[in-house]
């Protein structure tokens, strides 16, 4: 493909999940800090809650196994993946973080298991798609091409 | 083509831009920060990066640190730091208690130059300690304004912390419409202003 074909469909692509929820304005101003002195901020930062998301998945997945669910360690889990997820703005997994702790909150294990369940899934829905954005990212680059879009612009 | 798309495109998401902020506004930022030595708090490895990103943008210094326990270790005078940001909810101690805790060695190391028991470098400006610090909070109920200025907070930003919280943090009369919605607990321009903050031993 061609670098001026692959950085439309960058756009498009990035588009389309800011469009559907999948991410906001968090994400944006993500890549505002990153620049020529850390160019791989964003990447960094998203691979760092790709390893707390699925550890936080994990424990809440054995803390709901537990005969005697303690919701008060579950709550903690969902803050630290509410922090996280709004931090890099994956807007769905923090949605769904919020519901889960309103479970949470009516000590309920039916509708926490629920809401486990949604968030597994929006975390594995963004980040198959934050790994193909930076996919289509590195081809880019490697074509010559750039993904600052200022420069498109001018 | 692709530039009437990408305009199109920054519309809508933001993306790429480079931010409300003018170039006099960024350097009134980096003013502020620049070479000072900041300590991050926030038992969130993706917070503390975001944030750490986000201050050494504009030339901070940045120490982070996962918990309260270690901030107040950190934090007992004498010490490096110029300014704190500091989670509120943490497993162990919370930003409150290790708040409560730092005021508490800071007073008794000013009761300790006030009788002469240390002695200062005056020309420092450090012959009374009080290291601005800033609660992130995730959202405003999360801690009333009594409860944080009773720990001994000097004032909040709102997570996640980006650009936005330093254009807050640097406000001036000129662009206070960020964060119209928080009221401040203490006018950020006179905390900055006072010169018995360390915040401004160099000069910044």
């Amino acid at each position: 493909m061609e670098v001026n074909q692959m950085q439309r469909s960058f756009l498009e692509y990035t588009a389309a999940l800011f469009r559907e929820g999948f991410l906001d304005s968090q994400f944006s101003q993500l890549h505002q800090l990153q620049d020529e002195s850390n160019p791989e901020f964003v990447v960094e930062v998203v691979s760092l809650f790709f390893e707390d998301s699925e550890r936080l998945i994990n424990d809440l997945s054995s803390a709901l196994d537990q005969p005697n669910v303690d919701f008060k360690k579950i709550d903690a889990h969902v803050h630290q993946l509410k922090g996280s997820s709004s931090s890099i703005g994956a807007q769905r997994v923090k949605d769904s973080c919020i519901s889960f702790r309103n479970s949470c909150e009516a000590q309920n294990t039916e509708g926490c298991l629920k809401c486990l369940q949604q968030v597994k899934q929006e975390y594995l829905l963004i980040k198959n798609k934050l790994e193909a954005l930076f996919q289509l990212e590195k081809r880019i680059v490697a074509a010559g091409g750039s993904i600052n879009m200022v420069e498109w612009i001018n | 083509m692709l530039s009437a798309l990408a305009i199109t495109f920054q519309e809508a998401t933001g993306f790429g831009k480079t931010g409300h902020n003018t170039k006099a506004k960024r350097s009134t930022i980096r003013t502020l920060l620049k070479d000072k030595q900041i300590l991050v708090v926030d038992d969130n490895a993706v917070n503390r990066r975001v944030a750490e990103g986000a201050l050494k943008k504009y030339g901070a210094v940045v120490t982070c640190a996962e918990g309260g326990m270690l901030a107040v270790g950190l934090l007992k005078p004498p010490h490096k730091f110029d300014a704190c940001f500091m989670d509120l909810q943490m497993p162990g101690m919370d930003g409150f208690e290790a708040t409560r805790q730092i005021r508490s060695l800071e007073c008794e190391y000013n009761e300790k130059i006030d009788s002469g028991e240390v002695s200062v470098d005056m020309s420092e400006n450090l012959a009374h300690w009080h290291t601005p610090i800033l609660a992130m909070t995730a959202d405003v109920i999360q801690a009333t304004n009594e409860e944080l200025v009773d720990c001994g907070m000097d004032d909040y930003v709102s997570k996640p912390f980006d650009e936005g919280q330093l254009r807050y943090l640097a406000a001036t009369t000129d662009f206070p419409l960020y964060y119209p919605t928080l009221p401040r607990l203490v006018r950020i321009e006179s905390l900055l202003m006072s010169c018995n903050f360390p915040l401004l031993r160099n000069g910044g």
